[in-house]
């Protein structure tokens, strides 16, 4: 390990030990990590954002343009253009003008995503409830528990006839139970996924930083 | 018994993190290596990885940042040595800025391991794989890739002409790929911009991994046939990496690529899961017994 590493792994450690310390109490130390990742992160992405988009689609197409005399480089001014009316945001007695990059963004992103949309959730995950539930067999039986788990939820999510009786009253009821396991495999997910991320850390701090993992 | 639930009813949430980082530090310190069984969808995705036959085309797209990586390494790495046996050609691309960065770190790993274990075989850039680096614009990339690939990346993440690259020779369209593999960490991936345009609009077939947190999003779409395979987190990747088999050069003997590292941490996850099922069942009982019997 070169001192490089060393160095670095040091500071990892120290920032990674500053984050967890709010565990106990907000304290100095996580401040000064948590500012830390701000900054860098930032620092990052505007780096990222020059050398991935500004320098490739905008800087080299104009310097083109300008060096060559090739009139259909200078189109880029228009995205560019548009980009920079994004800025107007941030001075009030412009910001009006910032409208027009988002109308077309929006505008673009609804026209695309709609038809994107009805092809991936609506259609196919419609088409996919629409199961054989006869003869019951374990096949079948998944398929009856995916049918009634669906039906009954959107029983539940439906406000115009009060929740009373059995279809409404009891379908309810079931559509209750559904979205519990729903929430309760959410919140199962949820808290593996949060404690990979500590034990990830954990195995730094004591595997490359104290060398305590064999 | 009042008291007990009492004082676990006030208990400091900092005694339950105490305890969790006391299970995660003694687990990770003195490792039992318990059984890891491979689910149904570790072998789906490894079926979906064996369809891939010699020469074909794929994507693998590190759509993450560093906070993903924990979950998503191990599938990344599982994903690109079951490809390099399968003599694909992989192409590297990230819909994050940070996916292509991390990615060149895994696929180095992959690549000594690899070369390591199948003497006489090596593992060239340009030829056997290429990592095209961050593209910005989300799902547009996916529509004009649709069209010419060629246009919309010009470089790769090297600054290296894409037309100089042998790997991309044959590579022109999107239809020229035999699937797609999406690592996602959140938004910006597979299930907003690979599924809804490659795998819906184009038909190009969508495979991939999330994080923990992400899964129960993903899994609609696994039912409905959209999703040839999914790995929903860690846990799967360990099962991933335990049946990826190949042939150990030393012993000639069948090993895989499940490592103790690997190992070691599922083994954490199980003990810590088990810790707050016990709390979760101790709050239960307060607060059953609370609503029973009064404060």
């Amino acid at each position: 390990m070169d001192m490089s590493q060393i160095i670095g792994t040091n500071i990892a450690a120290i920032l990674t030990l500053g984050i967890y310390s709010f565990l106990y109490k907000d304290n100095f130390l996580y401040k000064i990590a948590e500012y830390m990742f701000v900054g860098t992160s930032a620092g990052y992405m505007l780096s990222v954002t020059y050398n991935n988009i500004i320098y490739p689609n905008v800087y080299i197409p104009l310097k083109h343009g300008i060096t060559t005399g090739d009139v259909s480089e200078f189109i880029v001014l228009i995205p560019t253009l548009m980009g920079l009316l994004m800025l107007t945001m941030l001075i009030p007695s412009l910001s009006v003008l910032s409208r027009i990059p988002i109308s077309y963004v929006v505008g673009f992103g609804a026209g695309a995503a709609a038809m994107a949309s009805i092809q991936t959730d609506i259609i196919p995950q419609i088409n996919a409830t629409i199961m054989p539930v006869l003869p019951l067999t374990y096949a079948t039986f998944n398929n009856l528990v995916i049918v009634i788990g669906v039906v009954c939820s959107l029983i539940y999510f439906f406000f115009s006839t009060e929740h009373k009786g059995i279809i409404f009253g009891g379908g309810s009821k079931i559509g209750i139970l559904f979205l519990m396991i729903t929430f309760g495999a959410q919140f199962g997910t949820t808290v593996m996924g949060r404690v990979q991320l500590l034990i990830n850390r954990c195995y730094f701090l004591l595997g490359d930083w104290l060398h305590l993992i064999q | 018994m009042q008291s007990i639930f009492q004082i676990l009813k006030t208990l400091d949430r900092r005694i339950i993190f105490l305890f969790i980082a006391i299970a995660v530090i003694i687990t990770l310190v003195n490792p039992m290596y318990l059984n890891i069984s491979i689910s149904k969808n570790a072998s789906t995705f490894l079926k979906a990885l064996n369809n891939i036959n010699e020469g074909e085309a794929v994507i693998v797209s590190f759509d993450y940042a560093a906070s993903g990586e924990p979950e998503l390494k191990p599938m990344a790495y599982g994903i690109l040595y079951k490809l390099f046996q399968r003599k694909a050609k992989v192409i590297i691309m990230g819909f994050w800025d940070q996916g292509p960065s991390l990615a060149n770190t895994t696929v180095k790993e992959v690549i000594t391991k690899f070369e390591k274990d199948n003497p006489g075989r090596k593992i060239e850039y340009g030829k056997d794989y290429v990592n095209l680096g961050y593209k910005a614009g989300g799902f547009t990339v996916v529509i004009n890739m649709s069209k010419a690939i060629k246009e919309i990346f010009t470089t790769d993440n090297n600054g290296v002409a894409i037309n100089e690259l042998p790997i991309m020779s044959k590579v022109n369209k999107l239809s020229d790929i035999k699937m797609v593999f999406g690592l996602t960490g959140g938004n910006n991936g597979l299930l907003d911009i690979w599924l809804p345009f490659a795998r819906q609009q184009y038909n190009v077939p969508i495979a991939g991994g999330c994080t923990s947190v992400s899964a129960p999003q993903f899994y609609q779409y696994m039912n409905s046939g959209q999703l040839e395979a999914l790995l929903d987190g860690f846990k799967t990747a360990a099962e991933l990496l335990k049946a990826i088999e190949y042939t150990d050069p030393v012993t000639n003997k069948t090993a895989n690529l499940l490592t103790k590292e690997v190992h070691k941490i599922a083994d954490v996850q199980s003990i810590v899961h088990i810790i707050i099922m016990i709390f979760i069942i101790i709050a239960n009982i307060s607060y059953m017994y609370e609503k029973k019997y009064g404060k």
